[in-house]
């Protein structure tokens, strides 16, 4: 066991040299290392490494790796709560919630060994989001490690708390640069009695693009999860390759039943098995470089259409209509013949991996800068993230 | 308190029957829905557009002067109070400024009631979900402060779950637009950490909120229970058995019977120890059976009977009933302390027995009408005010009570807020780290500390909180 003194001297040393690599397994091992390391070394926040170029990008002194930092510690199936350490795996929680018929409905695009940390760090979305709601809205309350060493919490264990300003929804999304999350606590979902999904093919013209949208409005059960993909994206759910609508219903066995009728009506609908669902999250590449665009919910057949035609065959683009989002996973020419076509929509262009500050409104870059000051003034935390490049 | 010329100077932008100094004038100002405070504002502002908003926190901040937004001041928590200090009144903009069915987002000033709105868009098929119980009178920039919730927020997700978008004026007279019509912004989530900021980060210039679509088909029930402990763990057994009722609402006997001897009255039966008041909505197959794993849930916990409504006139009886509550426990007593805190819902039952307990123990009479399915606690006590004995005694039930739900894992408010009665808990609930990282996070917003200064955190948990000139008041 090295002392606190050691454990910072190791950091030191590394400091301006090749990141060193840091493991804490306990909460304790990790204040220590901040505490112990002077105020100007930096860290790289990692959790299992599943979205690498969240982190690679990075330049800091050391790396955290919060991946042992990990295990759920406390579940209350009757409260539907569920307390985990930042570094536990999504599936690790998917399995220990399906025991008692209940999940974690997040579901961000990559691979299930994501960790709960990086999630609510990252705010990454999947397309249950636009249903089940955002990771702010799963997240009831966070423990955290400040730059400062210091550990502070956030939020509490019960799903409904407005005591004192709400430091949860200021820390989920700010990618670690506000405090090094360490444990949280998620509301639980019910698992839905059954679960069926169907794939509508999606027709090429705005009008029926618009009209399909519409009439699956008319759908007597909200659907769980509607997200269009293109071909190349289809493909590597294993369904056929061709732009297609997943539509997800879930609830009682009568109400699913007549959706799911209610979706048969639209001509070559096929029923697909609800495995597509984490095989198409799955199959995100760790590496992937990936833009998401948003328009009002409206507009988004119009976004569609253009982001599917300005990419080429194999860039992977999938959107969910009623966020008005749409996501194009492909390389920097893709990525950039996208943006151009898209200009003329006025979309908000959101570039991945999150953590990109605000700029071009002076106010709110202010508001950030402030914010940032006021919790990690020597950008020890992931330095660069979350900056609008004026600090 | 404030310079002189103040008043002058604001009524040069309001125009001078916006500005009110008289004492008969201030005496609306000088409590919100909770009794026991009593704070004198120096004046109060009523700007009519968001431009006279605007030039009127400018003005404030020229001069330095704290001051308290408030709108229609129904809050339960001592947080819209002003003591010797300016209160910038909200509800002349109550203008709904857009509404997007298509989209199905409204963009409304600060001060349009929270009923208004839901009337407003009920031809298009939708309502604001957010409906605390005062949303007769409330406003959503009241709502945004508090984070406002309300009976449906257990299924349908309190006031941030609506809020898209916020432009406000901070402190010192920016203006900024929080969030997007889209969803999607780039940089911290400013706009989640703004709402139930409690009037200390800005005031509300317009908000773009969710509209959300009427339920297909509803179902509304009375279960009558024969004990508080058998609808607790009612309550516990349909949330576990992994139901998501609409909201499910318990009232007591003391309750029950206030509601049943005023104009309020639903048809509760005035026996019952306890009722809960259940609603079901969504897809209208299917939904009959979930009825009825409800009604044998609540059967198996000892409910003597269990009824539906039969008619929408019925449905709205039974939650006239539950949404008045509060006014019809005003025909008990002089006074009436309304409290709210949150406790792990597996902790319904013990939680409730103790309640029960606290309150024989301090002779005082706990009515408990309250947001059950969420384990939100409104544990509220008429009183006669003007007894300081009794008064004594209200206020050290409650305390015991709010330690009690701290004690058992919960929080003491879930969407009251703190304002200034649940002060001394927050060091209960959070270490002074925490407390100070929520006061560097309200200087982000207000360096000067002038917006509702002395609400939310203990000034002491503020480092250097002496040198803030508006704390000093």
């Amino acid at each position: 066991m090295m002392t606190r003194a050691e454990r910072g001297a190791r950091i030191i040393e590394s400091g301006g040299g090749p990141a060193v690599h840091h493991a804490p397994s306990t909460e304790r091992e990790l204040i220590d290392l901040l505490q112990g390391a002077g105020p100007h070394v930096t860290f790289r926040i990692r959790g299992a490494g599943t979205w690498a170029s969240v982190t690679e990008r990075i330049r800091a002194d050391a790396t955290l790796d919060l991946s042992r930092l990990s295990g759920i510690t406390e579940y209350v199936p009757g409260d539907l709560t569920l307390t985990a350490r930042a570094g536990t795996t999504l599936a690790d929680i998917a399995e220990a919630t399906r025991a008692n018929g209940q999940w974690l409905p997040l579901d961000p695009w990559g691979a299930p060994t994501g960790t709960l940390g990086a999630t609510l760090a990252t705010a990454s979305t999947g397309p249950l989001a636009a249903t089940l709601g955002l990771p702010r809205d799963a997240a009831l309350g966070l423990s955290l490690v400040d730059a400062a060493g210091v550990r502070t919490t956030a939020g509490g264990r019960v799903v409904k708390n407005v005591a004192g300003f709400d430091l949860v929804r200021l820390q989920v999304g700010a990618c670690g640069t506000l405090g090094i999350l360490t444990e949280a606590t998620v509301r639980l979902r019910p698992l839905p009695a059954v679960d069926r999904s169907c794939a509508i093919p999606l027709p090429a013209a705005q009008s029926d693009l618009t009209a399909l949208l519409v009439s699956l409005r008319q759908i007597p059960l909200s659907p769980l999860a509607m997200e269009a993909l293109n071909p190349a994206l289809a493909a590597c759910a294993g369904l056929p390759p061709a732009q297609m609508l997943l539509v997800r219903v879930g609830g009682s066995h009568p109400a699913v039943a007549q959706a799911v009728e209610a979706l048969a009506r639209h001509p070559h609908t096929t029923e697909i098995p609800s495995s597509a669902w984490p095989v198409l999250s799955a199959s995100e590449p760790a590496d992937a470089m990936s833009v998401r665009y948003s328009v009002r919910p409206s507009q988004w057949p119009s976004l569609w259409i253009t982001v599917c035609a300005a990419s080429d065959a194999s860039a992977r683009v999938h959107g969910t209509p009623s966020r008005g989002v749409v996501r194009v996973v492909g390389p920097a020419e893709t990525q950039h013949r996208v943006q151009q076509a898209v200009a003329p929509l006025g979309a908000v262009e959101i570039a991945e991996p999150a953590g990109r500050g605000v700029t071009g409104v002076p106010a709110l870059a202010e508001l950030g800068r402030r914010v940032r000051d006021a919790f990690d003034p020597q950008r020890r935390l992931n330095p660069g993230v979350m900056d609008d490049g004026r600090s | 308190m404030i310079p002189p010329g103040l008043e002058r100077e604001l009524a040069d932008v309001v125009g001078a029957r916006f500005v009110l100094t008289r004492p008969g004038e201030l005496l609306a100002y000088t409590a919100d829905g909770l009794p026991g405070y009593r704070h004198d504002p120096a004046l109060v502002v009523l700007p009519g557009t968001r431009e006279e908003a605007i030039a009127v926190v400018q003005l404030l901040a020229r001069r330095k002067v704290a001051f308290v937004p408030r709108g229609a001041g129904t809050g339960l928590s001592g947080g819209a109070l002003a003591d010797g200090t300016v209160v910038l009144g909200l509800n002349r903009l109550r203008r709904i400024l857009e509404i997007d069915v298509e989209n199905q987002w409204a963009v409304v000033e600060p001060g349009v009631v929270n009923a208004h709105l839901s009337r407003a868009v009920a031809p298009h098929g939708l309502h604001y979900a957010p409906d605390p119980s005062s949303q007769s009178a409330c406003t959503i920039g009241g709502n945004v402060a508090e984070n406002a919730g309300g009976p449906h927020c257990l299924k349908y997700g309190v006031t941030v779950n609506h809020v898209l978008a916020l432009t406000v004026v901070l402190a010192d007279g920016t203006v900024v637009t929080l969030g997007s019509t889209t969803g999607e912004v780039a940089g911290y989530d400013l706009l989640g950490a703004f709402v139930g900021s409690e009037g200390c980060f800005g005031v509300v210039l317009d908000a773009t909120v969710r509209l959300t679509a009427n339920p297909t088909a509803v179902r509304t029930m009375l279960a009558d229970f024969p004990t508080i402990d058998s609808a607790a763990r009612a309550t516990s057994a349909i949330i576990a058995a992994g139901l998501v009722p609409a909201a499910l609402e318990m009232m007591d006997q003391p309750t029950i019977r206030a509601v049943e001897a005023s104009i309020y009255a639903a048809g509760y039966p005035v026996d019952a120890a306890a009722v809960l008041l259940i609603e079901l909505d969504g897809a209208a197959a299917g939904l009959d059976e979930e009825v009825a794993r409800v009604a044998g849930a609540c059967r198996e916990a000892g409910a003597r009977e269990v009824r539906v409504a039969t008619s929408e006139a019925d449905r709205q009886r039974l939650w006239q009933g539950r949404k008045k509550a509060f006014g019809a426990m005003g025909r008990v007593s002089s006074h009436l302390v309304v409290q709210d805190a949150v406790i792990p819902r597996t902790r319904l039952p013990d939680v409730l027995a103790e309640i029960g307990r606290i309150g024989r123990e301090e002779g005082v009479t706990v009515c408990n009408v309250f947001h059950a399915g969420d384990g939100n606690l409104h544990p509220n006590i008429p009183y006669n005010g003007n007894d300081p004995a009794e008064t004594q005694r209200v206020e050290r039930a409650m305390v015991r009570i709010m330690e009690a739900c701290i004690a058992a894992g919960g929080s003491v408010t879930g969407e009251h807020g703190i304002g200034v009665d649940k002060l001394p808990y927050m060091p209960r609930l959070f270490t002074e780290a925490t407390l100070g990282a929520m006061c560097r996070l309200r200087d982000c917003f207000d360096p000067e500390r002038r917006m509702n200064p002395g609400k939310v955190v203990p000034m002491r948990s503020c480092r250097e909180w002496a040198m803030a000139p508006a704390a000093r008041g």
